[in-house]
């Protein structure tokens, strides 16, 4: 199972707003689809959706035309709404047949999927009666209710405290392990890197890095290196002509130019008798690639 | 057309548990009840036109049960002795009476009687002729009697007049008889239409304000989605159509107001409208319904909040009043040009033809060509609509322009779709503006 995109493009009014976008994502991996706001991500997950018609390209699903060949898929967009004034069973017990459950099957599943989420005393309770967090965690369950072959995620995480995002990093782990195809869209690093094997960095729908993350990493080099010292670092760096430093609470974090420079610094400290509590070299963080690519605060 | 089915159900059930379709539901029955009931509870006859005092000084033998049934059925007659007079003068006064009669003859039958009438109104001379002839026909067969004539010669003498009646345009319709039975029909298609098509309009405009559209579109084509909507809300608005008729039938059976129900001496009896006017309503409000539902829930798809539907399908609606007010026009005049003309167009057909047949006597061709010109246009309605709808619940912000809508429907050759109104701003930014 494969969601493969290729060369897709699409204009408004003459001017292409998202274009040449080619990707795959592969059954039991997940690919995050990265960019800032604007990026056309949301218009590239419609157009794939069938809620837009794109106007050049292909998206494929087994190789085949996605929408003529349409898998069940898991959709939680961006902008989340369901039924305010139904109850969470209702309606959750609706979308999951309109997938082709029946409705025996739909409440099991419901049922199990409630107590995954810490929220089975809410299933007769109208939507609107819930707290954010928890309609969040019911939109997301009306994504998976139906074991879907696709997932896309939108920002999934946005508006869920730590403990529940936890619990649907889980959750999400679990799809991928069972064999799912996920696709990931968001601008939070760290759940990105968490999950995805693949991404692909948007920029005004365009795509501005796209392959496998180690390999991407990889290719940046081990390039930062991190510095921890009771002492004060300040002036021996400054010696050095190292000028891309940067000082949190407690470490340094400085950009050399390969493992040679870093090994040749660690000898000079020693020698300096400076005591070093941590030395560590690093390949760049997403974050870090994402704001070198996308070039903007996220 | 299972998903058809799902939708439906979803509908039909979220339409008839609201709470706006039992309160409604509950309230017109009430109001039934109480038109039915509340003339029975405080004893009188249901809907006459007032009490008639009659006081008789002649020795005629008049009886208030003879002047019911030979001089007017609408009022209600009283015998009173000539002591009560001045009494029943205070009432006529305070209009608590209709009328006061007054007969006086001597006892010598060849005297000429007198009546007296005092009315408040001048409507209510309207018995004065058949009063008359009453009274006349008794001092007739008094005189006769007096005369102490044959059987053969007094039979002779009082022999009626043979009327027989001869309906050259047999079978045509009476203006008293239909102008309330199809104002009332015409009246309550006119509001359910308006009401259930409405719901519609306000489903869709509150599936899209909620943001749900955008999954639902991922499961199901708009086509099913808007007939399923349509066809469920239509469904729960039949069943409360049929709650509130039916209620009203056992109301009436059951207080046996059946037969007396008249409203200004017009009859309500909706038996005489006869299987064709009926089968010719049905047709007109299940047709009526999903052509108006169908472009309402369109006006509701391009509207980004529920709050702004009322405005998206106000033209509409004027469009539907305007048929409504002609429907009146052509309750006088079934055959004017206006009406035959205007039963032609299908925005009008609705009200127009079900008057047309009600109250005229349109011909076969004249009914049906009207029903297929309409029925074409439902479909033709029904599919243009689903295209703005698939374009309209995915357009947020402003509304779109007459050109989006006509891009939606496919007229211009460059297809372009939802966020049309995004890309206006991406021109001005330099960038896309909807949120990646």
């Amino acid at each position: 199972m494969t969601l493969s995109i290729n060369r897709l493009g699409k204009q408004y009014g003459g001017k292409y707003v998202v274009d040449d976008i080619t990707l795959e994502v592969k059954a039991g991996e997940a690919f995050g689809l990265l960019g800032g706001n604007g990026a056309g991500k949301t218009t590239t997950i419609r157009s794939v959706l069938g809620l837009l018609e794109y106007d050049r390209g292909d998206v494929l699903w087994n190789g085949r035309p996605f929408l003529a060949n349409r898998p069940s898929v898991g959709y939680l967009p961006e902008e989340r709404g369901l039924y305010p004034k139904e109850t969470v069973s209702e309606q959750l017990v609706y979308l999951a047949r309109l997938e082709g459950m029946k409705r025996g099957e739909a409440q099991k599943a419901l049922k199990t999927w409630l107590e995954r989420l810490g929220i089975g005393e809410h299933e007769n309770k109208r939507l609107e009666q819930l707290s954010k967090g928890n309609q969040q965690k019911v939109q997301i369950i009306s994504a998976l209710i139906h074991n879907p072959e696709l997932v896309i995620l939108d920002e999934p995480f946005s508006g869920l405290d730590p403990v529940n995002a936890d619990m649907l990093a889980s959750v999400v782990k679990e799809q991928i392990a069972v064999g799912k195809a996920v696709v990931f869209c968001s601008h939070q690093m760290m759940q990105v890197e968490q999950f995805c094997e693949n991404i692909c960095i948007m920029k005004k729908g365009r795509m501005q890095l796209n392959g496998k993350l180690s390999d991407i990493k990889s290719a940046y080099g081990r390039n930062n290196l991190i510095l921890r010292s009771e002492a004060d670092l300040a002036p021996f760096l400054e010696r050095k002509g190292l000028s891309d430093i940067r000082r949190d609470a407690q470490e340094w974090t400085i950009k050399v130019q390969g493992e040679s420079q870093a090994h040749e610094l660690m000898r000079d400290l020693g020698q300096a008798g400076v005591p070093m509590l941590k030395f560590e070299l690093r390949e760049p963080s997403l974050h870090e690639i994402f704001i070198e690519k996308v070039g903007e605060a996220v | 057309m299972k998903t058809f089915g799902i939708v439906f159900g979803h509908s039909f059930k979220g339409r008839v548990r609201s709470k706006s379709f039992t309160w409604m539901t509950l309230l017109i029955v009430a109001a039934i009840a109480a038109i039915i009931l509340i003339p029975r509870f405080f004893g009188g006859q249901a809907l006459t036109e007032g009490t008639v005092a009659v006081v008789n000084k002649s020795p005629l033998p008049i009886e208030a049960s003879e002047l019911t049934s030979t001089v007017s059925p609408i009022y209600e007659w009283k015998m009173v002795p000539e002591s009560e007079l001045a009494a029943e003068q205070q009432l006529l006064q305070s209009e608590d009476l209709a009328a006061i009669v007054v007969i006086e003859r001597s006892a010598d039958a060849a005297a000429a009687p007198q009546i007296a009438l005092s009315v408040n109104r001048k409507d209510d001379v309207s018995f004065a002729p058949n009063l008359s002839a009453y009274v006349e026909r008794l001092n007739l067969n008094d005189r006769v009697e007096s005369l102490g004539l044959t059987n053969e010669q007094a039979a002779s003498l009082t022999i009626q007049p043979s009327l027989e009646l001869n309906e050259l345009n047999a079978g045509a319709k009476s203006f008293a008889e239909t102008y309330l039975p199809i104002y009332t029909l015409l009246t309550l298609m006119f509001f359910m239409i308006y009401f259930f098509a409405g719901n519609v309009a306000t489903s869709v405009a509150e599936e899209k304000g909620s943001r749900i559209q955008e999954i639902l579109i991922t499961k199901v084509s708009p086509v099913q989605l808007l007939a399923g909507k349509v066809v469920g809300v239509g469904l729960a608005g039949i069943l409360q159509f049929a709650i509130i008729v039916g209620s009203g039938v056992l109301l009436m059976t059951f207080s046996g107001a059946g037969e007396s129900l008249s409203l200004g001496g017009l009859s309500v009896d909706l038996s005489i409208l006869g299987v064709q006017t009926l089968a010719v309503a049905a047709a007109m409000f299940i047709l009526g319904y999903f052509f108006y539902a169908t472009l309402f829930a369109a006006a509701g798809s391009i509207v980004s909040r529920s709050e702004e539907v009322n405005q998206a399908i106000l033209p509409i609606s004027m469009v539907f009043m305007v048929g409504f007010f002609l429907a009146l026009i052509a309750l006088k005049d079934p055959n004017g040009t206006l009406a035959v003309a205007s039963s032609y167009i299908p925005l009008l057909t609705p009200m127009v033809l079900l008057v047309r047949v009600g109250a005229g006597e349109p011909a076969l061709m004249e009914i049906l060509l009207p029903i297929l010109i309409l029925a074409v246009s439902t479909l033709l309605v029904g599919l243009l609509s689903a295209k703005i709808y698939r374009g309209g619940v995915l357009l947020y912000g402003q509304k779109p322009s007459i050109g989006t809508m006509l891009k939606m429907l496919g007229v211009s050759n460059k297809p372009v779709r939802p966020q049309a109104v995004s890309s206006v701003q991406a021109d001005k930014t330099g960038k896309p503006s909807d949120a990646a």
